[in-house]
């Protein structure tokens, strides 16, 4: 391995996005297909309405809105990895925060189709933002839906500009090498970057404050996101925890996703001198936080069921765990609190496959835990008159997967039309060239 | 006092040979200096002693400003067409700080964004002469704003320092 | 690292004799304090005493956390910060004890609850809660003091090997079987690792359930599945402010060279951090409640936060932890200056002193107004000469600069190179 210096930096990255192979051209086909299978789903719901779906009295809200929180969930560990961690000065963060917030950005595209799709009648979602309207009447500021609106808006408004920031001298490297007209787009990107002390200056101001304003952001995107069910008064939704154990769960998720995704990305394109074996190793230790968050949010949720002598919550937990979607209740305990522990071992959270073995079934269970949270207490409020099942249709199930060819879609364009790894960052973080000499004061 | 247009060049393989250079052409008297690099360097800005950013001035500004949207566009919109929802107060300060928090972020993201291409004057539509794209790649580089007359004076400090590729008359 | 170490072993604040009689001065005045309301008015004596156990544990243990923390991410910014933490840890026997008389407190607060609750009666039953919270504040300590002591241990035991002066018994009980330099420094960091690893992993669980049985029970028809992680959060963050007064203060008695501007600037930006972090711990509950509007739990906080006298206290509460410290880390250099740091710090910790108070005392005070007299400040002062009297003791006689960090890397390279010509 050639010790790296700067030029060794920029080969090795640029050499990612050389023209692809057939493997490339064949994922992304299949991709392609399936993601058209997705579409497809979409327009007959759009065509029948949504009765196609399995939602129905009492479970109004299932898949559609499982997808939602799912991708916004994934979409945290980017902003956590690029922004918490920036704040904190982690050194090794600078590897592998592109591809972090990429997997941001792009689960934000995908979280964002879901309040559309979702509508009876999608081609009136404007209706959701707030605009002078001829009647007078206003989107009600108070519910928890409308800040849905506002704060993923912004979140992804937030997470594409600090994107494209991060993006901008990096694109510089790129313009430099490329010409005819990929030379102008990337030369577009770039913005006239030259890389003086002053631009330098207001950019690491900017990125600082950009990191600090986005901190808060995303721990209050995901509250919000849990305040759609905690605002609720429906039994197993109506808890105070819920922001807190939406927003570490959300962590979890995404780091799962990242680890998912750097594995690959790190062999296909040989980095691994870039995404290292530390950062896998990093990532589970930060999983296994999470994991205890998260399972500590179990065993609370558990006492208080109890504790409160609330009969509702208390049948509605016994429902969790011996009713028609105890599969899906199980599965969720076990992935995502207990299977993570594993991490704790040294030879397993060094593993490559165990790594990418468990992310797997984190995100499995993460997923479920969506499912189980909106479909089980929607299935069994109050009055059991009232209690009904939830039984996904094709048309569901298609729109899911439709929804990760989506999201993996961007990811392949990315993979190859920009750097995967931050050139820049790699670049500070290795000692700077030098020659040795005094410098006079 | 007019600032020179045009000015040298010069390119340094070492990070401390530019030090060298900043430090020895400050002492000779030149202040128009600018230093192209890679990646920023702590080093760099604390040779050169130029002011700190004011982009935070932005932020701040941002945050400000998004406050005050919120909390009009909340409150001036239940005023506006009064409903009682859900039993809540006409004006229920509770959720609307939500609203207010989210464009309190919103605002001043996009003013630091702002203030930073302002200050950065970015975007630039001709990326300018005295740019060699190797300063992106492993080189550093030094552009010092001189009369012609004193160029061979600053060819000779840059020599000095280490650098190669020196350049006459770029701006 | 001679001299290091030699230097490191005499750097210590100066401490008069007269601040340690003052300390143990109001020890006793809290103490006679507490016996005589308690003839007077037992529930107010009570309540007193809770809302202190409840503060001054919480603020030795929230330091210890940060220690352990501090340890766990391999943190280097401020290692001196991290060892005044762990000086909390004094604190920590002497509040297990202070919890053994609480026991007929709970007497009195948990009386009726069977009665009014019937269906959870025996979880109420305070014998039960005693046991469960001493078993679990058992636990802290004794994890909690085997930390500090792997932490201190190399330290005492090369200042033996020194032949420093090792100044009192605890030190060569603590470097009792010393094996050298090189074995002990590396079996001692593995014991911080494992350490702190356990008092990372109860810390969130028995303060989640200290809050829930000790303050939440207290109104035993409320309830808030958030309740524990706030006040361990909340307990963090008093643990910090605290941390921010005692290294102000020693940085006016030992220099800048001890106490650096960058660990206190750092040491503010995490205040900063734990500030927001602690609002939106009370937030997430409020805004929950608010909407649901459900009396069962609306009560709770209607009492607090509109019912006057009590919204007095709420309100000051905020004024304190939240806003005052919010504006003051907002500068830069604010966080650099010792006086800003110690200000703010007391201020955060009068804030939270006032929340666990109005946390507490409205569940269980039925008459008009608010206690607050002369029965609670006596018993603070007392609580404060404790804690007092425990910290100074810690200053005294350990030290304050741990410089085993530096020698880690260097004992573990050796030991690679001894494994490897072997």
């Amino acid at each position: 391995m050639p010790p790296l210096n700067y030029s060794q930096v920029d080969k090795d990255i640029l050499r990612a996005m050389q023209a692809p192979g057939w493997r490339y051209y064949a994922i992304l086909s299949a991709d392609l297909v399936v993601l058209a299978w997705g579409i497809y789903a979409w327009r007959y719901t759009v065509q029948r309405g949504l009765g196609v779906w399995g939602i129905t009295h009492p479970v109004m809200w299932a898949m559609d809105i499982t997808n939602f929180v799912f991708w916004v969930g994934i979409a945290h560990s980017g902003t956590l990895i690029s922004a918490i961690l920036y704040l904190f000065r982690v050194r090794w963060r600078a590897g592998i925060y592109r591809t972090a917030e990429a997997v941001t950005v792009f689960a934000l595209f995908t979280a964002a189709l879901f309040p559309v799709i979702h509508l009876g009648r999608p081609w009136f979602f404007y209706w959701l933002f707030p605009y002078p309207q001829v009647g007078g009447l206003w989107i009600n500021f108070r519910s928890p839906l409308v800040w849905d609106v506002f704060a993923v808006s912004t979140y992804m408004i937030i997470s594409v500009l600090f994107f494209f920031t991060g993006l901008v001298p990096d694109m510089a490297v790129v313009r430099n090498q490329t010409s005819g007209w990929r030379h102008k787009v990337y030369a577009f990107m770039a913005q006239g970057w030259q890389g003086t002390d002053r631009q330098w200056r207001h950019y690491k101001a900017a990125y600082l404050f950009l990191a600090a304003l986005a901190t808060p952001l995303v721990i209050s995107v995901h509250s919000v996101v849990s305040w759609d069910f905690a605002q609720t008064i429906v039994p197993g939704w109506h808890s105070t925890i819920f922001a807190p154990y939406f927003v570490a769960g959300a962590i979890h998720s995404g780091l799962a996703m990242v680890i998912m995704l750097l594995i690959p990305v790190r062999r296909v394109f040989r980095l691994d001198a870039y995404l290292t074996q530390e950062h896998l190793e990093n990532l589970a230790k930060l999983i296994i936080l999470t994991g205890l968050i998260v399972g500590y949010a179990y065993v609370v949720e558990t006492y208080i069921a109890w504790y409160s002598n609330n009969i509702p919550e208390w049948q509605h937990f016994t429902f969790q765990i011996t009713g028609e979607y105890a599969i899906p209740f199980w599965i969720m305990i076990l992935f995502n609190s207990l299977v993570p522990l594993l991490f704790f071992l040294k030879p397993i959270r060094t593993s490559t496959p165990w790594l990418f073995g468990i992310a797997v079934l984190i995100n499995i269970g993460m997923w479920m835990e969506r499912f189980v949270i909106i479909v089980t207490s929607l299935a069994h409020e109050y009055d059991p008159y009232s209690w009904g099942l939830f039984i996904p249709t094709w048309v569901d199930i298609s729109i899911t997967v439709g929804s990760f060819a989506w999201f993996f879609l961007w990811f392949l364009l990315f993979a190859k039309l920009l750097p995967v790894v931050s050139i820049v960052e790699v670049k500070e973080e290795l000692p700077p060239p030098m020659m040795g000499q005094k410098v006079e004061r | 006092m007019a600032a020179p247009n045009s000015g040298v060049v010069g390119s340094f393989r070492h990070l401390d040979s530019l030090i060298l250079a900043i430090e020895q052409l400050k002492k000779a008297g030149y202040r128009e200096l600018q230093a192209l690099s890679p990646v920023p360097h702590h080093a760099i800005d604390e040779a050169l002693e130029k002011p700190p950013s004011p982009v935070r001035v932005f932020t701040l500004i941002g945050c400000l400003l998004g406050a005050i949207a919120g909390f009009t566009l909340t409150i001036g919109a239940s005023l506006h067409y009064p409903l009682i929802v859900g039993g809540k107060p006409i004006v229920s300060i509770p959720p609307f700080l939500v609203i207010v928090f989210e464009l309190t972020i919103l605002f001043g993201g996009l003013l630091t964004l702002g203030g930073m291409l302002l200050n950065a004057r970015l975007p630039r539509v001709h990326v300018g002469p005295a740019y060699n794209p190797r300063f992106s790649e492993d080189r550093f580089g030094l552009w010092i704003g001189c009369e012609e007359k004193q160029y061979d004076e600053v060819e000779r400090l840059l020599e000095n320092a280490g650098a190669e590729d020196i350049v006459r008359d770029v701006s | 690292m001679q001299e290091d170490l030699e230097k490191n072993w005499t750097v210590h604040p100066v401490i008069s004799p007269r601040l340690i009689r003052i300390f143990g001065a109001l020890t006793g005045l809290g103490i006679a304090t507490f016996l005589v309301s308690l003839q007077l008015d037992p529930m107010r004596s009570w309540q007193a005493y809770l809302v202190n156990f409840l503060f001054w544990t919480g603020i030795a243990q929230g330091a210890v956390v940060f220690a352990a923390i501090y340890h766990v991410v391999g943190a280097k910014w401020g290692a001196t910060v991290r060892r005044l933490g762990e000086g909390a840890v004094v604190y920590l026997p002497m509040s297990l004890v202070s919890f053994l008389p609480l026991y007929f407190g709970l007497k009195m607060f948990f009386s009726g609850v069977r009665e009014v609750n019937p269906d959870r009666g025996a979880w109420f039953d305070p014998r039960f809660i005693f046991v469960r919270g001493g078993l679990g504040l058992g636990l802290m300590t004794v994890l909690s003091l085997f930390f500090v002591y792997y932490s201190l241990r190399p330290e005492i035991g090369i200042a033996r090997e020194r032949k420093l002066k090792l100044r009192i018994w605890l030190h060569r009980w603590m470097a009792d079987g010393w094996q050298g330099e090189q074995t002990e420094i590396l079996r001692c960091e593995r014991g911080m690792d494992f350490l702190a690893a356990g008092v990372l992993l109860a810390y969130p669980m028995i303060y989640t359930f200290m809050a829930f049985d000790l303050i939440m029970a207290l109104d035993p028809f409320w309830y808030s599945s958030l309740f524990g992680g706030y006040f361990f959060i909340s307990t963090f963050y008093l643990g910090l402010a605290g941390l921010a007064v005692v290294a102000a203060l020693l940085r006016r008695n030992l220099g800048n060279l001890v106490i650096t501007n960058s660990q206190l600037s750092d040491l503010g930006k995490l205040l900063l951090g734990f500030n927001l972090t602690y609002l939106s711990m009370v937030w997430g509950q409020y805004i929950v409640i608010w909407y649901g509007n459900l009396p069962e739990e609306t009560h709770f906080i209607i009492l607090r936060v509109w019912e006057k006298p009590w919204a007095f206290f709420s309100w000051s509460v905020f004024v304190l932890s939240v806003l005052v410290p919010f504006l003051f880390f907002l500068s830069r250099r604010a966080k650099e200056i010792a006086w800003v740091m110690l200000l703010t710090g007391i201020s955060i910790s009068a804030g939270l002193w006032l929340e666990r108070y109005v946390l507490i005392v409205p569940s269980l005070w039925s008459q008009a107004g608010a206690p607050f007299g002369w029965i609670e400040v006596g018993i603070t002062l007392g609580f404060l000469g404790a804690a007092g009297l425990s910290y100074v003791y810690f200053l005294k006689n350990f030290p304050l600069v741990p410089y085993t960090r530096v020698s880690i890397s260097a004992a573990s390279q050796e030991q690679k190179d001894a494994e490897e010509t072997a």
